[in-house]
C-alpha cells in the first residue's frame, strides 16, 4: 500500500509539473509571462 | 541634503567606450540593475558622491546612435527624456568618447547635445589614442562641442574627481541645445513634424522634443511612429509621409542627416586633433590583420572551432567516468534504501531516476568544457571576430550583418538568440533570423551527439585529430549547412527585404578573467542541473510511468515459473554432475575447484579484454590474443594437475552453471522485453514504428525522440529507462553508452549501427524539438504562423535527412 502511494504521489508530482510547463510555456509564447530574459540568459553570447 | 543637492545623470556612449568602468568609477560598489520593459537591454543605476551632493547615475546601454527603429534603441532616447516607468529623469547627461575613435562617437554626441540637457563630455582610450600617435587638444575640443571635456582613466581613477566636479558646475549652469546646420527643407520640416506631435502631445500623455520629431523624419517607423500613428490615425501617417518627401528632395534622409553631422564633426576634429601621418598601429590592429584576414581568419577559426570539438573528447572522459561511478554510487545507496517487496517503487528509482536523470548528469563535462572554451574566447574578445568572419561569409545570403550575433548566440540557445534579434529593425531580417536560429547546434544538442559518438564512432585518429572530435565538429555544421539554403530561399522569396549595412566595434583583445570565466562555467552547470533534475526529471518518469504499465501478471507468472524451471533443471544437472564424479554437491574440494577455475577464466577474459581495447594493429593482436589463450591453457593443465578428481567435474559444473546463468538472463530479458512491449508506450511505439522504419530506428528509439520533443536531452533519459525496462541492460552495462552497443532488435542483430547513430543525430540536428523555443518564436513574432511552419519544416527536414542518411550510410556499409 505505501508503495502504490509513494509512487502515485511521484507520477502526480510529475505530471503536475510537467503540465504546469505547459501552461507557463503558453504564456510566455503570449507574452503574458516572462520566460527567458536575453541580457540576463548565461547562454547568450557576449561580444562586448 | 536640500532638493538642489540631488541629481540624476545619464551616461551614454558607444559600446566599448570604458563607459561601464566609468560607471563602476563614479559610482563603486553602489549599484542596482534597472530592467527597461518590453526590451531585452537593462541598465545599471549607482550613487556617485561629490562634496554634499549626491548624483544618481543611470548608465544606459551602449548605442552608436539614438535612431529609434527598434524598441532596444528606443530605450535610450526614452531614458534620456525620463519617460521609462521607474527610472527618474535625468537633469544632465555624461557622453562618453572614445578619443581613438573620435568621429564615429561624435555621432552619437550630436544627437544627445540636441536635446539640450546640461552635458560633460568623458575623454577615454587616451592612452589608445596617443599609442596610435594621435593628440587630443582638450580644450579646444571643448570650446567646439560647447561643453566641459575631461580626460579620464577610469581603471586607474584618474580625472573622476574632475569629472564630478565638471558635472557639478554644468548641473547648475546648463549650456544651450547644438544645432546641427541641416538644409532649409530638411529644417522646416522638423519643425511641422514637431507642431504636428505636439498636437498628439495629450494624447500621446507626454510632449514630444524636437530632436524626437528629427528622427521620426530621418527613420520613418519605430516604437514612436507607432505611438503617433495610433493616436494620429492615416492623417498623420501620409502627413510624415508629404515632410519626409519635403525634406529629402529625392535624396536619402539618413544620407542627409549622416553629411550634416559628419560635416559638423569633421570641422571640430580638424581643429582639435593632430596625428602623426603614420598613425601606428596597436598590437590588437596587428593580431586583427590576421585573424580578421578572409583566408586565415578564416583557416584559424576552423582549426580553433575543430581544437574545442577534440578537447570534449580528450578531457571529458575521465570526468564523465567519475560522474558516472558517483552516479553509480548514490545509486547504489538509494536503491538499497528500498524495502524489500517494493519492485515498482525499486523499478521506478533504478530505471526512471537513476538509468534516466542518471544517464543525462554523466554529459555535464562536456557542457563545461564547451562553454568554457566560449567563455575563455568570448573574454579574450575572439567571439566579435568569429561573427566578422561570418558577417562575410554568410553577407551573400541576404542577411542583415545583426543577424549574425543572434545566430552565434544560438549555438549556445536558440532562445536569448531569437530574443536578440529585436535589434534586427527589419522585419524580413529578423523573421528569416528567428527562423534559421534554431538550426544552430544549441548545448542540448551536445549530449546526444556526444552520447551516440562515443558509442559507435570509432577512437581512430585522423592525422593529428580524432575520428569522434571530428564527426562532433561535423555534426555543429549540419545545421549551418541546411540553413544557408534554407535562408536564401526566405530571402529571395517571402521575406525579400534589402541589406542593410552592418557596424560592429572589434574591442581590444584582453587576458581572461578567471573569474569571470568560473562565474560562466558556475551558471551553464547551475543551469544544466536545474534542466536534468525539473523537466527531464518530470519527462524520464511519465516515460518510466508509460513504460512500466499495465502489467500483465500472468505473464510474468508464466516467464517466472519458467525462470525457476531453468533454475532447477541446472542445479539438479550440477548434482549429477558431481555425482557422477564420485563427490557430493557441496564437497570442499570440488567448491575449491570451481574457485579457482572461475578465478583463472575471469583473469583470462580480463586480459583479453584488455588486448583487445589496447592493440590497434590486427597482426599485434593476434598475436597477443594467442599468447594469452596459450599461457590459460597452461594454467589449466596447472589446475588439473593440483586439483586431481576433482578438476574433470568442477570444470563440468563451471561450464553448466555459466550456460545456466545464460538461459536466465535470455528468459529474463524476454520477460522484461514482452512486458515492455504491452506497456502504453511499447503498444504506441509499435503503432508508430513503420513510420521510424526507414530511419533504421526500432519502435524504442522513435518513442525516445517522440518523447525528446519538449527537450532534446529527454532521449538520453528516455532511451536509459526504455533500455533499462526492456531487460538490455546487465552487469556489464556500466553506462548508457554500453546499452545502446548491446542493444539488439527482435532478430537478435545489433540494434545500433554507425548508420542508426548518423541518422538519430541527423534528426537531432535538425529538428525543431524545443517547446520554450516554439513559445519565444509565437511571442517574438506575435503569431502562431511562425512557430508552426518552424516546426512543420524542421522536423520534415529532419525526418528526410535523416533518412538520406541513414539509407546512404548503410548502403556505404555502416
Amino acid at each position: 500500500m505505501i508503495e502504490y502511494a509513494i509512487v502515485a504521489t511521484v507520477l502526480f508530482a510529475a505530471a503536475a509539473f510537467a503540465a504546469w510547463r505547459v501552461w507557463r510555456t503558453l504564456r510566455v509564447s503570449q507574452g503574458k509571462a516572462e520566460g527567458h530574459n536575453c541580457a540576463k540568459c548565461p547562454a547568450a553570447v557576449k561580444l562586448e | 541634503m536640500t532638493h538642489a543637492d540631488r541629481h540624476t545623470v545619464a551616461l551614454l556612449g558607444n559600446p566599448n567606450t570604458g563607459k561601464s568602468s566609468l560607471f563602476t568609477a563614479l559610482t563603486g560598489t553602489r549599484q542596482k540593475i534597472a530592467n527597461f520593459p518590453g526590451v531585452t537591454v537593462e541598465a545599471k543605476l549607482g550613487t556617485a558622491k561629490f562634496e554634499n551632493s549626491e548624483i544618481t547615475i543611470i548608465d544606459l546601454p551602449g548605442t552608436y546612435s539614438l535612431s529609434a527603429r527598434s524598441p532596444d534603441e528606443r530605450v535610450a532616447t526614452e531614458a534620456l527624456l525620463g519617460r521609462v516607468p521607474g527610472t527618474p529623469r535625468p537633469d544632465g547627461v555624461i557622453i562618453v568618447l572614445d578619443a581613438s575613435n573620435l568621429e564615429r562617437n561624435l555621432y552619437l554626441a550630436t544627437q544627445v547635445l540636441e536635446f539640450g540637457l546640461p552635458a560633460v563630455i568623458a575623454l577615454t582610450m587616451l592612452d589608445v589614442a596617443q599609442s596610435r600617435g594621435i593628440t587630443i587638444d582638450v580644450e579646444m575640443l571643448g570650446n567646439q562641442l560647447n561643453a566641459t571635456v575631461v580626460p579620464v582613466n577610469s581603471p586607474q581613477g584618474k580625472g573622476i574627481d574632475a569629472l564630478k566636479a565638471a558635472l557639478h558646475r554644468t548641473l547648475h549652469h546648463p549650456g544651450k541645445a547644438l544645432h546641427v546646420p541641416f538644409g532649409d527643407d530638411f529644417t522646416k520640416s522638423v519643425d511641422d513634424l514637431h507642431a504636428a506631435v505636439c498636437d498628439l502631445s495629450v494624447r500621446l500623455g507626454f510632449k514630444p522634443a524636437r530632436p524626437e520629431a528629427l528622427r521620426l523624419l530621418v527613420d520613418g517607423a519605430g516604437p514612436f511612429f507607432d505611438e503617433c500613428e495610433q493616436v494620429g490615425g492615416k492623417a498623420f501617417a501620409d502627413s510624415l509621409q508629404t515632410l519626409r518627401e519635403r525634406a529629402a528632395a529625392g535624396r536619402s534622409l539618413a544620407l542627409l542627416e549622416a553629411q550634416a553631422r559628419y560635416g559638423l564633426i569633421g570641422g571640430w576634429v580638424a581643429k582639435a586633433r593632430t596625428s602623426d601621418d603614420d598613425g601606428k598601429r596597436t598590437r590588437t590592429d596587428r593580431v586583427d590583420a590576421v585573424l580578421t584576414n578572409k583566408v586565415w581568419g578564416t583557416l584559424i577559426f576552423m582549426v580553433l572551432m575543430l581544437l574545442v570539438f577534440q578537447s570534449i573528447y580528450a578531457w571529458a572522459g575521465p570526468l564523465m567516468e567519475g560522474i558516472e561511478q558517483g552516479v553509480g554510487a548514490l545509486g547504489g545507496l538509494l536503491l538499497a534504501l528500498v524495502p524489500d517487496g517494493m519492485p515498482i517503487l525499486y523499478s521506478l528509482l533504478k530505471d526512471g531516476v537513476i538509468g534516466g536523470v542518471g544517464g543525462v548528469l554523466v554529459f555535464l563535462p562536456q557542457i563545461l568544457i564547451l562553454f568554457l572554451f566560449i567563455a575563455i574566447l568570448e573574454d579574450l574578445g575572439y567571439m566579435s571576430r568569429a561573427a566578422f568572419l561570418m558577417d562575410r561569409v554568410m553577407a551573400p545570403l541576404g542577411l542583415n550583418g545583426r543577424s549574425f550575433i543572434p545566430l552565434l548566440s544560438s549555438f549556445a540557445c536558440a532562445i536569448p538568440g531569437i530574443m536578440g534579434t529585436r535589434v534586427i529593425e527589419d522585419r524580413n531580417t529578423r523573421l528569416t533570423t528567428i527562423f534559421l536560429a534554431p538550426f544552430m547546434s544549441c548545448s542540448a544538442r551536445l549530449p546526444v551527439y556526444t552520447l551516440f559518438i562515443a558509442a559507435f564512432v570509432p577512437e581512430h585518429g585522423v592525422g593529428p585529430f580524432n575520428l569522434q572530435g571530428l564527426v562532433l565538429f561535423a555534426m555543429y555544421w549540419v545545421g549551418v549547412l541546411f540553413a544557408i539554403p534554407t535562408a536564401l530561399v526566405l530571402k529571395r522569396g517571402i521575406l525579400k527585404s534589402k541589406v542593410s549595412p552592418f557596424l560592429m566595434e572589434l574591442p581590444s583583445y584582453k587576458m581572461p578573467r578567471p573569474r569571470a570565466v568560473a562565474r560562466v562555467l558556475v551558471e551553464r552547470g547551475t543551469a544544466f542541473i536545474k534542466r536534468a533534475g525539473t523537466i527531464i526529471f518530470a519527462v524520464a518518469i511519465i516515460v518510466w510511468a508509460l513504460a512500466y504499465f499495465p502489467r500483465d501478471g500472468a505473464m510474468i507468472e508464466k516467464h517466472d515459473a519458467a525462470i525457476a524451471a531453468s533454475e532447477d533443471e541446472v542445479a539438479a544437472a550440477i548434482a549429477t554432475i558431481a555425482r557422477d564424479g564420485g563427490f557430493s554437491p557441496d564437497d570442499e574440494a570440488l567448491a575449491a575447484a570451481i574457485a579457482d577455475i572461475e578465478e583463472l577464466t575471469a583473469t583470462h577474459e580480463e586480459s583479453v579484454s584488455a588486448a583487445e581495447e589496447t592493440i590497434v594493429n590486427g597482426a599485434e593482436l593476434e598475436a597477443a590474443l594467442e599468447e594469452r589463450a596459450a599461457a590459460f591453457a597452461a594454467a589449466m593443465l596447472e589446475l588439473k594437475r593440483r586439483h586431481g578428481a576433482a578438476f574433470e567435474p568442477a570444470q563440468a559444473i563451471f561450464t553448466t552453471r555459466i550456460e545456466g546463468d545464460e538461459a536466465v538472463t535470455t528468459l529474463e530479458k524476454r520477460r522484461d522485453g514482452e512486458l515492455l512491449a504491452g506497456s502504453f508506450l511499447g503498444i504506441a511505439g509499435h503503432a508508430i514504428e513503420p513510420a521510424v522504419k526507414p530511419l533504421g530506428w526500432d519502435w524504442r528509439i522513435g518513442m525516445a525522440a517522440i518523447a525528446s520533443f519538449p527537450a532534446r536531452e529527454v532521449i538520453i533519459a528516455s532511451l536509459g529507462t526504455i533500455f533499462n525496462l526492456g531487460g538490455d541492460e546487465d552487469e556489464e552495462s556500466e553506462s548508457l553508452r554500453h546499452v545502446l552497443v548491446d542493444a539488439k532488435d527482435k532478430e537478435g542483430n545489433p540494434l545500433f549501427t554507425l548508420a542508426t547513430a548518423l541518422s538519430i543525430m541527423v534528426f537531432f540536428a535538425l529538428c525543431a524539438q524545443c517547446a520554450a523555443t516554439l513559445a519565444i518564436i509565437r511571442r517574438e513574432t506575435n503569431s502562431w504562423k511562425w512557430p508552426i511552419a518552424s516546426f512543420t519544416y524542421m522536423t520534415s527536414l529532419a525526418y528526410v535527412a535523416a533518412l538520406l542518411t541513414y539509407q546512404t550510410a548503410s548502403a556505404l556499409g555502416a
